[in-house]
This record gives C-alpha cells, structure tokens and sequence, in this order.
C-alpha cells in the first residue's frame, strides 16, 4: 500500500508541475539523463533519415514531445450563442431566410425557419490553446536537451474515449543538433521527415516552425434546406456547400495568418483534414485542419546539383 | 463444419518444463547448421542482396514465441495509475520471446539476426492469453568479423535489409532491439470531474499527466536497456499504444527500436538526388 501512496504523491506532484506550466516529473528526470549524456541518446529516425541528417550536418539528441489533454467546451445551437451563451464576436455568421415567405416567430410552428452557418470561433480557440499547450511542452524538451530543432515531429489528435468533449493533442519528434551549431532562442520544428528535411537545406530553405490552421463552421439548417436535402431531386444543396466552403477558408486564412507571424516564407508540406461532426437535432459542424511546416529562405541559389534521371529496370 | 470436425488425437505431448528449445526446433537447426547448408529466410530479393553486399550471409529463419497469461480488470479504480503486473508480464513475455530467438540463432552460430519482427497475437481459446512472438532472418559475417555483443551474444536489430546496408555505411553496427513498456490505466471517473464547468475550455491536468507520463516512462526504460549494453544510440524508435483485450482505459505504450554503436573510420558516401521518370 505503501508504494501505491508514494506513486499517488508522485503522481500529484507530476499534474502540480503540469499546473504551474513544466514538464510532468518523469519527462523532467528522462530530459535530464539525456542531457547529462549518461544514457544512450533516441530517435525515431529511420536509418536512412539519420544517414541524411547527418549528410546535412545534423544529428540526433533525442526523442522530444509534447502532450496535453483539453476539455473542449461545447455549447452548439445558435440559439445559445445569441442569448448570450458564448463569444461569437468577429466570428462570420450567414442567415438563410426561409425561402416559402414565412420567417421566424410567424406562428408558423417549427416547420419554417430559418437556417444559420457560423463559425465557431470558441471551439478554434480551444483547439488552438491545446496545440500551443503541447508545441510549447515539446519545445521544451528540446530546449532542454539543447536542440537546434525538431524533426519529423508526428501529431496525434483524437478524442479520449469515454472523456466527455475531450481533445487529446500529442506531438512526438526527434530533437536535433546541428555540430558546432550556436543554441537557438527558439528550436525549429517541422513535421517533415529526416530525407525531406535534409533535401530542403539542400535546396536553400530552412524550417521554421509548425503551422496550423482551424476553421469551424456550424450549420443550423433552415428549412429551405431541409427541404432540399428531402428532395426526390438530385440539386445543390446551398447553406452546406456553403459552409464547408467557409471552414475551407477560414482554416487557409489561419494557416496563412500563423505563417505570416513566425516570419516564415511560406509553408511545406500542409496536409489537410475534412471532419464533420453530427451536433444533434439536424445540426452539424465542419472542421478543416491543415498542418503544415513554415520555410524561409536562406541561401540564393539551391546548393546542389541538378536531380540526376533515372529509368528503374524493373 | 462441426459434422466434420474430427475427434481430438492423442498428442504426445512432453510434461518437462520448457529447459532450452524444443527438441524439433534443435533438429530444424541442424539441418541448417554446416558450412554448404541451405538458409532459409524472410528477406526480399532487395534485401537479400543488400544483406550480401554488407558482407553477411543468411543462415536461416528463427523464431522464439511465449504465451502468458495478460488478464487483468480494473473495477472500482478511481485514480490513473501504472499497472505493474501487467508492465512486467507484457516486458517478461516479449523478452523470452526474443531470448529463445536469440538461442535458436545462436545454435545456428550466427552473428545477428535482422528484420526481426515482433508480434502479439490473441487466441479465441484463451481469454487474456497472448502469444508473444519473435520471428527474423539470422546473418553471419561472410569474414568471420566480430559482430556478436559484448555478451557473447548473436546482435539483433528490426532493420530491413536496406537499413541493415545503410546503417553499416553510415558508420554504425548494430547491438540489440532495446525495448520499454508501460501499462497504465486511466480512470474513469475524471469525466464526471470534467462536465463540471462545461461552457470553458479548459486543460484537464489528470488525463495530461497520466498520458504524457505513460509515454516518457516507456521511452526512460527503452533507454535505461541502451544504457546497459554501452550503446551509443537507439534508431528507429517506434511508440506503439495498445489497449490489446483490456478496454480502452487501460493502455500499453510501447517504445523499441534498435541500439547502436560506433564503427571507427566509416564515412557513408554523398547522397546524390534522383529523379524517377517512371511513374
């Protein structure tokens, strides 16, 4: 029992570190085992990813990572948003009046009514806290091992089964150091592997950092809608194409805004992810996700030669 | 399909504890042993050549397989916290798995073993009983270098072959799979705890912790058995996270990837860029 009470207090200990904004205590003591060199250092580098890092003049330190669990607080229905129920400022609402000339509070019942996309601005905030919360934890890591950067930086993103509105963000890399190399303020991270990392130095870019982009679109259809979607027939159907649109959009224009502010040139590699999400009732929400790695230019030229052509016998 | 079914036969089956291999692995062995003999393998024909080109030959397949008893229940636990039994049964089983391999290939008198894969399989006729199984090609070195570790023991590595051709280039040997594990069970009752405040987004400290926690204790361990062979490094790092037959929160994080150490005077050649005008 004991030895349950004293991993309890660890335990304890670990989620205070977490609380006052440091590394839980097991990542703390691994960090610093490492640091010390009194332990074989890690990578999930494939070996042909490590041959070119080091062909770059990089090499591992370790594995790094960063890790937080979010309560994404859900209050959908624009009826909670306009009584008052959360921020919705500066966020882009669109109305579809009910197209058969009666609108709401006629007295017309619930059949008619209009329909309403909007952009859920407090759930992309709340996704977007939870990455910096993980970003921040695994630039810790590497910061502490004294890494130039981060490569081929994974990110997992999933819901906690059985946890209520949970976001579970994780992002696990290998943490690099470029010999001879000054500390940096900040380490670079990339999500792209060691061959294309190398491949961009190569080519006279450098990576900058991580970038996201979130868009979140609610849509409460109206009744014109609705109508439509029970049509016997095949037609557009205007307030859903219209929201994707918009999460499309507004996940770009984040991208964009978060490349503009690491100062980078322009991102690599972005991968995108179409989610939708049934709310209840007949509304659903529509998340874009795009993840990316921002690149600046360094050098004029590319430093090698042209890609030599091949034909594979095969 | 049940009419058909035959009737159980009588199999002779031996009552002396596991002392060792079993005598048909032993015989299996012998065949392959001789300097002429024939190997047997798992390599592709890329693989198989890199493999020759790096100076090693096949000796043949060997395997090494464990199965234990992994069930467990978490009734009536309020707070996150790491299974140890469970920890310490999933590490016991995989490495006597990987022990019996490593006998198999050092009967066979090989150096290493490469492209070795390492599986947990579930049976229908056992609840929470696994297999744990450790299957590769075993090499030896056509020079008759030392490539054994410290221990006397034939190396072992999950390399493919290009990595294996690769990984000698690059001016790196291989020394063993290094591997750490972590069950942790993640209680259940923090939910309550979270619909609390809804309408805030909001960290949950708890489930951070125990997730973040999991994951660094697999990968401290995974170093911890670097550590022991005076490796230099591990590469290849793969974190798996399973909940195999214990439901969803209960979860394994597992880290392994192969430890390596220095060969002196070794400088891989310069990459050069291609491109494919297949498509």
């Amino acid at each position: 029992m004991s030895d349950q009470d004293a991993a309890d207090q660890r335990q304890q200990a670990s989620i205070a570190a977490l609380e006052r904004g440091e590394l839980p205590l097991a990542a703390q003591q691994r960090i610093q085992e490492l640091r010390a060199g009194r332990t074989a250092w890690t990578s999930d580098l494939t070996v042909a990813e490590m041959a070119a890092i080091g062909h770059a003049g990089f090499e591992p330190v370790g594995m790094v990572m960063g890790s937080s669990v979010y309560r994404i607080a859900a209050q959908w229905g624009y009826s909670t948003v306009f009584g008052g129920g959360q921020m919705v400022a500066g966020g882009r609402v669109r109305t579809y009046p009910c197209p058969h000339g009666f609108y709401y509070g006629s007295g017309v019942g619930t059949e008619h009514r209009t329909g309403y996309n909007w952009e859920h601005r407090y759930y992309e905030a709340g996704i977007t806290e939870t990455r910096n919360l993980a970003l921040r934890r695994i630039l810790e890591e590497a910061h502490g091992l004294g890494a130039h950067g981060v490569v081929g930086v994974r990110i997992i993103r999933r819901h906690l089964e059985g946890v209520g509105n949970s976001l579970e963000f994780t992002c696990i890399g290998t943490a690099v150091r470029r010999r001879g190399g000054p500390q940096l303020r900040v380490p670079f991270m990339s999500h792209l592997d060691g061959v294309a990392f190398s491949k961009l130095l190569h080519g006279g870019y450098v990576p900058v950092a991580l970038v996201m982009g979130i868009g979140a679109m609610e849509i409460d259809p109206g009744c014109g809608t609705e109508w439509a979607l029970r049509s016997w027939s095949n037609s557009r159907i205007q307030q859903i194409s219209d929201g994707i649109e918009e999460a499309r959009m507004l996940g770009i224009n984040h991208l964009e805004g978060e490349v503009a502010t690491v100062d980078a040139d322009g991102a690599v590699g972005v991968e995108t992810d179409l989610a939708t999400y049934e709310l209840g009732g007949e509304s659903m929400l529509v998340e874009l996700f795009l993840l990316g790695t921002a690149v600046r230019r360094y050098a004029k030229e590319p430093l090698d030669e042209p890609p030599l052509l091949i034909m594979r016998l095969r | 399909m049940t009419q058909q079914e035959d009737s159980p036969q009588p199999v002779e089956v031996s009552t002396a504890p596991l002392e060792g291999l079993p005598k048909d692995a032993l015989r299996r062995l012998d065949e392959l042993k001789g300097k002429d003999a024939l190997f047997t393998s798992d390599l592709s024909v890329n693989e198989f050549l890199l493999v020759k080109e790096a100076g090693f030959h096949p000796r043949g397949l060997v395997v090494g397989s464990s199965i234990y008893h992994i069930g467990f229940s978490a009734r009536g636990w309020s707070s996150s916290r790491e299974v140890q039994t469970l920890t310490q049964a999933m590490y016991a089983a995989r490495e006597l798995a990987m022990s019996r391999m490593e006998e198999e290939a050092a009967v066979l008198g090989a150096d290493g073993v490469v492209g070795v894969r390492l599986d947990v399989g579930f049976y229908e006729w056992g609840r929470g009983t696994a297999e744990f199984l450790a299957l590769g090609t075993a090499v030896s070195a056509e020079d008759g270098g030392n490539w054994k570790t410290t221990e006397g023991k034939p190396f072992t590595s999950d390399l493919s072959g290009q990595d294996f051709w690769t990984l000698l280039q690059s001016g790196h040997a291989p020394l063993g799979l290094v591997m750490g594990t972590c069950v942790y069970h993640v209680a259940h009752q923090g939910m309550f705890q979270a619909m609390g405040n809804v309408g805030q987004n909001k960290e949950m400290p708890n489930f951070t912790q125990a997730l973040y926690e999991a994951r660094e204790l697999a990968m401290e361990r995974m170093q911890d058995e670097a550590k022991k062979v005076a490796a230099e490094g591990i590469v290849g790092v793969q974190i798996q996270e399973k909940s195999h037959v214990w439901g969803s929160h209960t979860i394994e994080f597992f880290a392994m990837g192969t430890a390596v150490r220095k060969l002196p005077d070794r400088e891989i050649a310069t990459p050069r860029m291609v491109l494919s005008l297949d498509r």
